[in-house]
């Protein structure tokens, strides 16, 4: 893919961000997207075809609409993903992307401290941990009320 | 065209996982030491495949070691529940250990005298203060992460890395297991604390099923270690097929395929370490037949193969608010209950408990997929979640229950498997009755919708097919873990366990090739001063 592709599916990336409210959280460089996306055509050469499936289609629906973030929102909008939608570009670019941007920080903006994929915590021996862990000792457990120390 | 090549070693290792890229390690100063594995070389904590697994919601599917597993054909299955092995094991290099959780409990001191507290299978050679010493160095090895001031059992010197804190969605199970007076704990786990020689440090990540960092032990990190060792070869695509002997007593080589060039290879040996599971060591044992040995190498008392046993996992789940968001956020194994592992337990079955770490679980990026609004997402972190409860029941040590070739090949070019047990793994009534307390738990959490049942006999921590005894007449493998009546071939798998108790076995099992290597055993001489090749 050359580079006004690649910024085609970056714009994406970011789009998605804005749209949920994970943009300030998301910590996934350019340079890491655009690595990532190298990763998977190289693993496996069908993901050419599924962004490029994805690119025809925003370029389709930024002539219908005339505005790339009009675009954007249709193109997701378009493809939810579903068991039963056979769309890679909800199956395999939309969903995947959805679940980078949450991994590499996005999470957060929903409450949590850690999330499956993000690298940023650390040792679990650190004091704090990188996870929200019980901080009272358990002996001290309230029996039959409120447990956890919350969100 | 293929063709037949007569070649030369000082000592042959059959399979790379964690027995065998650990003897490989303990042989690494001698010459000659080749380990032959007939899977293929696995990338482990590549980046671009752990990118790939994060974009596919994590799983052992979305790994590249999901395309070595068995397959349906590879294996026939008979008997009262049939076990179905899809899933279970690992053909490549590092075994089965690239997919293990790391989870490390000791054996408790009971495990070791099964037939003394209940009349049935056999005692181990040996008791849990024996072995106790080598726990430690396993332990070390394994890059064990747990709670030093937790004796039960006893142990003598602490953990290498500390445990993790329970997460917060801990907090409802301890809850309820004070309520209920079951004792609870930090299970131990194989995640390094801080980097090691092997890998790590774990980084907390959750991805445990393929870590990016290497921060869970697999048995492919002693091989990267090994790896420009003129001393030690690993072959890949190395399929043994039979041992070879020169007399009864005397190991000659082995035999095996080059999966690639379609060659025969007759591969003499000073000594051979079978180290490929308990699946296809008893299978490699039984087709290695001669005049020596008419019936399969180490079966003239038609024991090999017999008692193979393996974990049967039992779960409850149920449905509880979730208003603090509980989220699977350490992403490893943390809490767990040995109150059912105990001797009081043992004649009807000891069941191992633990928190499924997994739940509460919650995929934001699919629910965005799904077109859910930020406020859609928000509801659905504090909606009511599943919690979960697992539990690990021991098996019974059944003489007619065996493992032996079945006709064919497979891919990987063994013998397929017959696996054949007509005799029941465990009591069910036990089961009945652990599932219940499970399900007690999880009802005295506050859960709606409480279920509960079992899963196909995958061959988890797969065992005792060759076990260890302190005479023939009981065994196949002395307490040295060598063959009987062979001088030159060892053993060093799962398969060498009399019995097969609650806990996860791999932390057994190192220890007890440590305890081998502590004393003055023909292994423990091996590896030290082994014979230099003869071509």
């Amino acid at each position: 893919m050359n580079e006004d592709q690649i910024n085609v599916l970056w714009s994406l990336f970011g789009f998605i961000g804005l749209k949920w409210g994970t943009a300030a959280d998301c910590g996934m460089s350019q340079q890491q997207f655009q690595q990532a996306l190298q990763w998977q055509m190289q693993r496996d050469p069908a993901y050419t075809g599924y962004y490029r499936d994805t690119i025809a289609e925003y370029q389709a629906l930024l002539r219908q609409y005339g505005q790339p973030s009009l675009a954007l929102a249709a193109l997701i909008t378009q493809n939810p993903y579903s068991p039963s939608n056979p769309s890679a570009v909800a199956n395999f670019v939309l969903l995947e992307f959805m679940r980078w941007n949450i991994a590499f920080g996005g999470f957060k903006a929903f409450g949590y401290m850690n999330y499956n994929g993000w690298m940023g915590g650390g040792s679990f021996l650190q004091q704090p941990p990188p996870y929200r862990a019980l901080n009272i000792p358990v002996q001290n457990l309230p029996v039959g009320g409120d447990h956890g120390q919350g969100a | 065209m293929a063709k037949v090549r007569n070649e030369s070693a000082n000592i042959v290792i059959v399979g790379s996982g964690v027995a065998g890229s650990l003897m490989a390690s303990l042989c690494a100063s001698l010459d000659g030491v080749v380990i032959l594995e007939t899977g293929p070389s696995i990338p482990m904590a590549d980046p671009g495949w752990w990118f790939h697994q994060v974009a596919r919601g994590g799983g052992t599917a979305n790994t590249p070691y999901a395309a070595y597993y068995d397959q349906a054909a590879d294996f026939d299955a008979t008997g009262a529940n049939p076990w179905n092995i899809q899933g279970g094991r690992i053909f490549g290099a590092g075994g089965t250990m690239l997919h293990w959780g790391g989870w490390v409990p000791r054996f408790k001191p009971e495990d070791f005298a099964l037939h003394t507290n209940t009349g049935q299978g056999i005692d181990w050679p040996f008791g849990y203060n024996q072995l106790e010493p080598f726990y430690n160095q396993a332990e070390q090895y394994l890059g064990a992460s747990g709670d030093s001031s937790d004796n039960n059992p006893p142990r003598s010197q602490p953990y290498p890395y500390g445990a993790a804190p329970y997460p917060i969605s801990a907090g409802p199970f301890i809850q309820a297991f004070r309520q209920l007076n079951i004792d609870y704990g930090h299970l131990p786990v194989a995640r390094y604390g801080q980097a090691n020689d092997k890998g790590g440090p774990c980084r907390t990540t959750g991805t445990c099923d393929y870590c990016p960092v290497a921060g869970r032990f697999t048995g492919d990190q002693p091989l990267a270690l090994l790896a420009g060792n003129p001393n030690v070869s690993l072959r890949l695509g190395a399929a043994v097929t039979a041992i070879r002997m020169l007399s009864k007593q005397q190991v000659a080589g082995v035999t095996y395929t080059d999966l690639t060039s379609g060659d025969t290879v007759e591969l003499d040996a000073q000594n051979v370490i079978l180290c490929n599971g308990a699946f296809e060591i008893p299978k490699l044992l039984q087709a290695s037949t001669s005049n020596f040995w008419p019936n399969g190498i180490g079966n003239d008392n038609d024991l090999v193969g017999r008692f193979v046993s393996a974990t049967q996992f039992f779960y409850a789940s149920g449905t509880a608010p979730n208003p603090q968001a509980f989220e699977e956020e350490l992403g490893f194994p943390s809490l767990y209950s040995r109150t059912y592992d105990s001797p009081e337990c043992q004649k009807c079955g000891k069941f191992f408990i633990s928190m499924n770490y997994e739940k509460p679980n919650i995929d934001l990026g699919l629910l965005m997929a799904q077109g859910q609004s930020i406020s859609q997402i928000q509801a659905a972190c504090t909606a009511p979640a599943t919690f979960q409860l697992y539990g690990n029941l021991s098996a019974i040590p059944q003489y007619n229950n065996r493992v032996t070739c079945a006709p064919g090949t497979t891919r990987f070019g063994l013998p397929r498997t017959l696996i054949n047990t007509p005799d029941p793994l465990f009591n069910p009534a036990a089961a009945q009755k652990y599932v219940g307390i499970l399900e007690n738990v999880l009802l005295k959490m506050g859960c709606s919708g409480v279920n509960s049942g079992t899963y196909p006999q995958r061959g988890d921590h797969v065992a005792c097919t060759t076990r260890m005894a302190n005479s023939a007449s009981d065994g196949v493998v002395s307490p040295e873990l060598q063959v009987f009546g062979v001088d030159n071939l060892y053993v060093v798998s799962n398969s060498v366990m009399p019995t097969l108790p609650a806990a996860n076995p791999t932390l057994t099992l190192v220890a007890l090739v440590m305890r081998a290597m502590g004393s003055d055993t023909a292994l423990a001489r091996l590896t030290k001063k082994a014979a230099p090749p003869t071509a």
